[in-house]
């Protein structure tokens, strides 16, 4: 029993938290970013699309998929305009940043429009 | 026999959707998930469980209607309403070994807290308890839940404690008895599809008499679960398959225990 405890607890998370590197990125992209609006948005995520269903790793759909597909969720989720401007944010962030850094389908000149 | 094939493939065909799948749905039938639903979401959960033979002949079926409830983003609680049907062999208490029908009526009451998510979280965990008032029982259970979402893979693990106290009328006066057990229920799925999964369950039930353990038995068995986007069904069936302790019928426990049980649950979105 205490190995599976063990193999449990050795797996992280899936839903990282928000890093520098994360914040550096997104300032990039909405100026006036800060900390606590990637970390608001990885809360959101978490309480309140992890009632609906299993949650998915923000790298198993792209920035694209993330941003047409959280405000289509906003009705069932009870989610602001607010809300769901932070939780977009704070999954394109971590899904662009970790496309970089894996050197696949960098896409970071810019400034994303609208959300 | 293509033709059977063909059916085959269009139910399969039939079942895959494009619906999103709901947290709340149990990939079990006896072991618990962290996952809570969410504040305003509500559920119909009917639970049919089905007990056969201690070792002579023993029949019964557990119904219960729940209602489900979300209460916050990590509260849930739910109402029971449980009603049980049992025909047996009176054991030779009864003129000609007849079967004997009996019946019980009780209602829950459940509250279940996520605290840590399956995903988001390197482990999920959540608390759990419940309790039921019956005609002449009064029961109430603890769990400690703890699961993982691993890729396509589900664990999940509870630690149980339920105390039952029980009245009797006897001689004109009325006996009162405690009981306590303790459980490990153990889940192991793997979803063969959005809608689909298959796995197996395992518990281990026990019996504490005045801090010893008289009886210890193992079950095992599959577990096989669909979820729609309105409705779920989980079917588990469970023999006993071995005990640790207090073994009553070569290496089974009889007292308390049947060789066979299968639950199946059925819920659907209000």
């Amino acid at each position: 029993m205490m190995t599976g405890v063990l193999l449990l607890t050795s797996c992280a998370g899936t839903v990282p938290e928000p890093t520098p590197s994360h914040l550096q990125w997104a300032s990039q992209q909405w100026p006036g970013t800060r900390m606590e609006d990637l970390m608001k948005g990885r809360q959101l995520y978490v309480l309140k699309c992890s009632g609906c269903h299993s949650l998915h790793r923000p790298d198993e759909l792209s920035p694209q998929q993330w941003e047409k597909t959280v405000p289509e969720m906003m009705t069932r989720a009870k989610l602001t305009q607010e809300e769901a401007m932070l939780i977009v944010r704070y999954l394109v962030t971590v899904t662009e940043t970790k496309e970089d850094s894996l050197g696949e389908n960098a896409s970071t000149t810019g400034t994303r429009s609208g959300q | 026999m293509r033709r059977t094939y063909f059916v085959l493939a269009a139910l399969l065909t039939a079942s895959v959707g494009s619906g999103t799948a709901w947290a709340n749905e149990r990939k079990f039938a006896y072991t618990y998930e962290t996952s809570v639903l969410p504040i305003g979401a509500r559920e119909i959960e009917l639970w049919n469980t089905f007990r056969n033979n201690r070792g002579y002949f023993y029949r019964r079926i557990d119904q219960r209607i729940e209602y489900e409830f979300g209460v916050s983003n990590n509260l849930m609680s739910a109402l029971y309403l449980n009603y049980s049907w049992l025909l047996q062999d009176a054991n030779g208490r009864a003129p000609g070994g007849s079967a004997v029908a009996s019946s019980s009526l009780s209602i829950s009451s459940e509250w279940k807290y996520k605290i840590l998510d399956r995903v988001a979280d390197p482990v999920g965990l959540g608390l759990y308890g419940e309790a039921t008032l019956g005609l002449d029982e009064f029961e109430f259970e603890a769990k400690l839940l703890v699961d993982k979402q691993i890729g396509n893979w589900l664990l999940a693990f509870n630690a149980v404690a339920e105390n039952e106290w029980e009245s009797e009328l006897e001689a004109g006066e009325t006996q009162t008895s405690s009981a306590l057990a303790a459980e490990l229920d153990l889940g192991i799925a793997y979803a063969l599809h959005p809608q689909w999964s298959l796995g197996l369950e395992v518990r281990n039930h026990n019996e504490i008499v005045k801090g010893e353990c008289t009886h210890s038995a193992l079950f095992a068995g599959p577990v096989i679960s669909y979820s729609a986007d309105s409705w779920w069904a989980t079917l588990t069936v469970l023999p006993q398959i071995t005990s640790f302790k207090g073994a009553t019928n070569g290496n089974l426990v009889l007292v308390g225990h049947e060789r066979l049980e299968a639950r199946l649950l059925f819920s659907f979105h209000l």
